[in-house]
């Protein structure tokens, strides 16, 4: 009854109407004309014809076209399409940062993680979820058609989010392979056990197959916190307690460290080619939901 | 132990207020956060663990404490149960008179004075009350029965000699009315010389004499000088000079005094003078009024500054002012009377009875064969053979033209009015018999009457005479009477300040003054020019020179004192009736382990702080 509840409240009808509006504002925007399969530059077996090329010895000769030896007295080989199945991997941190002290990152990271496996699902594409801890759990095997929308948001919506976030790890045994090539997001907030494990953690990412796309749900109070005095400070993952005596002063200090640690996590995404976004857990789904998907996605051009 | 203010331990009453602030202090709120990632980074972090906190906060809490009960003590004064000898009062008696000013090796007698009373002060007790009176012209009680040490040590060390003549006599009544306030007060006195107690005197057992004269001083000085011009001479002063020698000098000592005038050496004169010898020398000097007279006295090895010179002006001298009221005037009287006017010294202003009373007062009134019924009061009167009774005169003719003696007694001949006046063979007439009051002396006495009386009634200074000079023997009289009327005439003008107008002050004294006072002042090595400034119109004479009021006021201050100059020595002052030794002020010191006590506890609170603030807030950045 609870997880109905709480299911009505991130996803009722409304969102999911907004979520189909919005793919079709996409659908508009890119003029796309093609729907299901989305090409790629490899030749492949299916019908749509792409080219010819010289026979080479050890080819398969099935493919010579014979009329056109008849007509220019060359061997030539007709090539076709090839349509790959695109995956698209969510990757979802459910450590216990997503949800304490402040629910509204959970519900913004189950939002993104809907909406994008919808999109993915839309497009007829494979999609998967994964939870992000520890380690890495795969919650749904890959799902494709718009149908199974709804067992997303039920796997999504029982998610129990506890435990610490280990980055490196997670990182390490998520390894998609060269069939499941595709579109990975990883949404987290990216706190992991040290100020350097962020930054490990992006370069395991780069070699990963595909267009990978990091989203970091922050509360506005985990970078200007409301503190002053003296207060001890629990860590909802470790349980750890900390005493401080808190100024104004050290509160700027902190800010300047939170602030830093997105920067060099930004750069380094940059600089491993994988997109990397911040998004804020009062701020408005749609837009930023919007802003991820034109910043250029496959995922995107498949709508 | 004892609390010397107990009043203050009230306070302790404080020690709630860090009390109640533990028991009843804010918890500190605990906040969950995401991840502690980024406030690692703080510095000021508090990580311990609780067992360790509640530590800390215990010891924290324990550490007020002490920093306010050692605070409290402090303020309370905690001292000891002071010895059965230990006094309740001490009365230190600073001797700080010229002598005290004697120098060896750069260091003054009241120095060494200071250094010895500050350390057996410091030793003293703390409940042990201190009262610090300082000698010299006067006694000077500078702190009374306060246990505020670091103030009585700070009169003490603000204390310098002054040139001045030490009174012990008004000294010793002063410390003997403090000590009396307390059953067990000890009398400390620092000197050159001990007190001299009558016989049979209490206090004597009480006191104690810390000696600081030198060993074997040597010292000169001039004790006694005087200036005035020379009679019926002009622009010619003499000036009366006494040097002493101490009596604690080794040997004969040779002494030369250089008298200068206006800046031009005017004399030079050696004498030798044995260990407590005088020597007394008139200076006959030629000078203009106001020109500046200096007398230095130099000697070898000499320790007192201060008695070894003299600056003063060469005085002006206003004619002393006579009012003559004559009725039938005296051929001879007037014949004396006149020889004086010659003289350029006194200006006479003659009458008849039908001018009284007159506007201008003069310096002295002679009334011959008249007395005026309203009785002159303010200045002294020669009545000379007066006629009828007035004032405090009663008088009653003798019929017959009188009564004819052939010699008359002198019953004082040393008193001024007779000076250098001899009366033998004189034969006089008495004209009238006197009944004037009894504080008036006889000079002259004819059979059994007195003929010429002097002396003071009421404060008025009065010389009657009782005979007629024309009828008298008058060969032998011829020279005496101008001698006995001028005699008189300046023995009466004497106590009328005007008639010299150098006053002759000694440091201690107060004169009246406003504004700014010059001085050409001896400091003891040189001459100086300093100014003082008088305020509400009296000045004390606190130093030695020339002094120059507003208005034309000359003065002069000189130490002149023969017991100063007398600088006593250390074997001399010992073997004096004292009955106090340095030994006794010295056996106080053993019991003053308690003094340091609020000392001790005061570095105790800082301690405690500085170990607080090292424990609890050594990372704190405010």
């Amino acid at each position: 009854m609870a997880d109905a509840t709480e299911r009505e409240e991130l996803f009722d009808a409304a969102f999911l109407d907004r979520l189909r509006l919005l793919a079709l504002r996409l659908r508009k925007r890119r003029q796309l004309t093609r729907r299901g399969a989305q090409a790629s530059p490899a030749t492949g077996f299916t019908r749509e014809f792409k080219d010819y090329r010289h026979y080479t010895p050890k080819e398969d000769y099935r493919a010579i076209d014979w009329r056109l030896y008849a007509r220019l007295d060359k061997l030539f080989v007709r090539l076709y399409e090839e349509t790959q199945e695109l995956n698209l991997h969510l990757v979802l941190d459910t450590s216990g940062s997503m949800e304490r002290p402040y629910g509204e990152k959970r519900k913004q990271a189950l939002r993104f993680a809907v909406a994008l496996a919808y999109l993915g699902l839309s497009s007829q594409q494979r999609v998967s979820l994964y939870t992000m801890g520890d380690t890495v759990h795969q919650v749904l095997a890959p799902l494709r058609g718009q149908g199974n929308i709804e067992k997303v948001i039920q796997a999504v919506t029982s998610l129990k989010f506890d435990g610490f976030t280990d980055i490196r790890k997670s990182f390490e045994e998520f390894r998609p392979t060269r069939q499941r090539f595709g579109v990975i997001f990883v949404i987290s907030d990216f706190f992991g056990r040290d100020v350097n494990s962020a930054k490990d953690a992006v370069q395991r990412a780069s070699v990963w197959p595909g267009e990978t796309h990091f989203l970091q749900i922050v509360h506005p109070k985990e970078r200007e916190p409301d503190l002053d005095g003296e207060v001890e400070l629990s860590d909802v993952e470790t349980g750890e307690l900390r005493r401080f005596w808190l100024t104004r002063r050290d509160v700027t200090r902190y800010t300047e460290t939170f602030d830093a640690f997105v920067s060099d996590l930004s750069n380094e995404c940059a600089s491993r080619r994988i997109d990397f976004m911040q998004c804020r857990s009062d701020e408005p789904f749609e837009e930023r939901f919007l802003d991820i998907l034109v910043r250029g996605s496959a995922l995107a051009g498949g709508v | 132990m004892k609390f010397l203010i107990p009043g203050y331990l009230h306070l302790a009453w404080l020690a709630l207020i860090p009390l109640a602030l533990y028991l009843f202090r804010k918890q500190a709120k605990r906040i969950p956060v995401s991840t502690l990632l980024f406030f690692r980074s703080l510095s000021r972090e508090h990580q311990e663990s609780a067992w360790l906190r509640r530590l800390k906060r215990i010891l924290s809490l324990l550490l007020t404490l002490l920093v306010l009960w050692l605070a409290v003590l402090a303020l309370a004064r905690p001292t000891g149960e002071a010895a059965a000898d230990t006094p309740g009062a001490v009365v230190v008696l600073v001797d700080r008179s010229a002598s005290m000013a004697a120098e060896r090796d750069g260091q003054s007698r009241l120095d060494v004075a200071k250094g010895e009373l500050r350390e057996r002060l410091r030793a003293l007790p703390s409940q042990v009350v201190v009262s610090l009176v300082a000698m010299d012209a006067k006694a000077h009680v500078l702190l009374s029965r306060s246990a505020n040490r670091r103030e009585c040590l700070r009169l003490l060390e603000e204390m310098q000699p002054r040139p001045m003549e030490g009174r012990p006599d008004l000294a010793r009544a002063a410390v003997a009315r403090l000590a009396e306030l307390d059953d067990n007060a000890a009398i400390w006195h620092s000197g050159d010389a001990p007190l001299e107690w009558p016989e049979g005197d209490a206090l004597a057992e009480r006191y104690g004499f810390l000696n600081v004269a030198l060993d074997r001083p040597v010292n000169v000085g001039i004790t006694g000088f005087q200036i005035r011009p020379a009679p019926l001479e002009r622009d010619r002063y003499e000036c009366f000079v006494q040097l002493s020698a101490a009596e604690a000098n080794e040997g004969p000592l040779v002494a030369s005094l250089e008298v200068t005038l206006a800046g031009r050496l005017a004399q030079l004169r050696e004498v030798e003078l044995e260990p407590g010898a005088t020597a007394s020398l008139v200076l006959p000097l030629e000078g203009l009024r106001g020109q500046e007279l200096r007398l230095q006295l130099d000697a070898a090895g000499d320790c007192l500054g201060w008695d070894n010179a003299v600056v003063v002006p060469l005085p002006e001298v206003k004619p002393l002012l006579v009012a003559w009221f004559a009725k039938d005037t005296d051929p001879f009287t007037e014949l004396a009377m006149t020889s004086l006017i010659e003289a350029g010294r006194i200006e006479m202003l003659r009458g008849d009875p039908s001018a009284w009373p007159m506007e201008n007062e003069p310096d002295v009134y002679v009334f011959e064969h008249w007395l005026p019924q309203e009785w002159p009061t303010e200045r002294p009167v020669i009545a000379l053979e007066p006629r009828e009774s007035a004032g405090p005169i009663r008088v009653r003719v003798l019929p017959k033209g009188g009564l004819p003696h052939e010699g008359i007694r002198t019953l004082s001949p040393e008193h001024p009015v007779l000076f250098r006046v001899t009366g033998s063979r004189v034969a006089l007439t008495q004209s009238v018999v006197l009944d004037v009051p009894d504080t008036l002396e006889p000079l002259w006495m004819a059979g059994n009457e007195p003929i010429l009386l002097a002396g003071e009634s009421e404060g008025q200074r009065l010389v009657v005479t009782a005979f007629s000079p024309s009828r008298s023997e008058q060969l032998a009289l011829l020279p005496a009477l101008p001698l006995v009327l001028g005699n008189a005439l300046y023995w009466c003008a004497e106590s009328v300040a005007q008639t010299q107008r150098l006053q002759a002050t000694r440091p201690g004294d107060v004169i009246p003054a406003t504004g700014l006072v010059e001085w050409t002042e001896w400091d003891g090595v040189s001459f100086i020019k300093s100014s003082q400034e008088a305020t509400l119109g009296w000045l004390e004479i606190d130093r030695l020179g020339a002094w120059s009021a507003g208005e034309g006021r000359l003065g002069v201050a000189v130490l002149a004192s023969l017991g100063e100059t007398d600088v006593p020595s250390a074997e001399r002052s010992v073997d004096d009736k004292a009955s106090g030794t340095p030994a006794q002020i010295q056996s106080l010191r053993v019991r003053g382990s308690w003094a340091n006590w609020p000392e001790i506890l005061i570095g105790g609170v800082l301690f405690v702080l500085l170990l607080e603030s090292y424990l609890f807030h050594r990372h704190a950045v405010f």
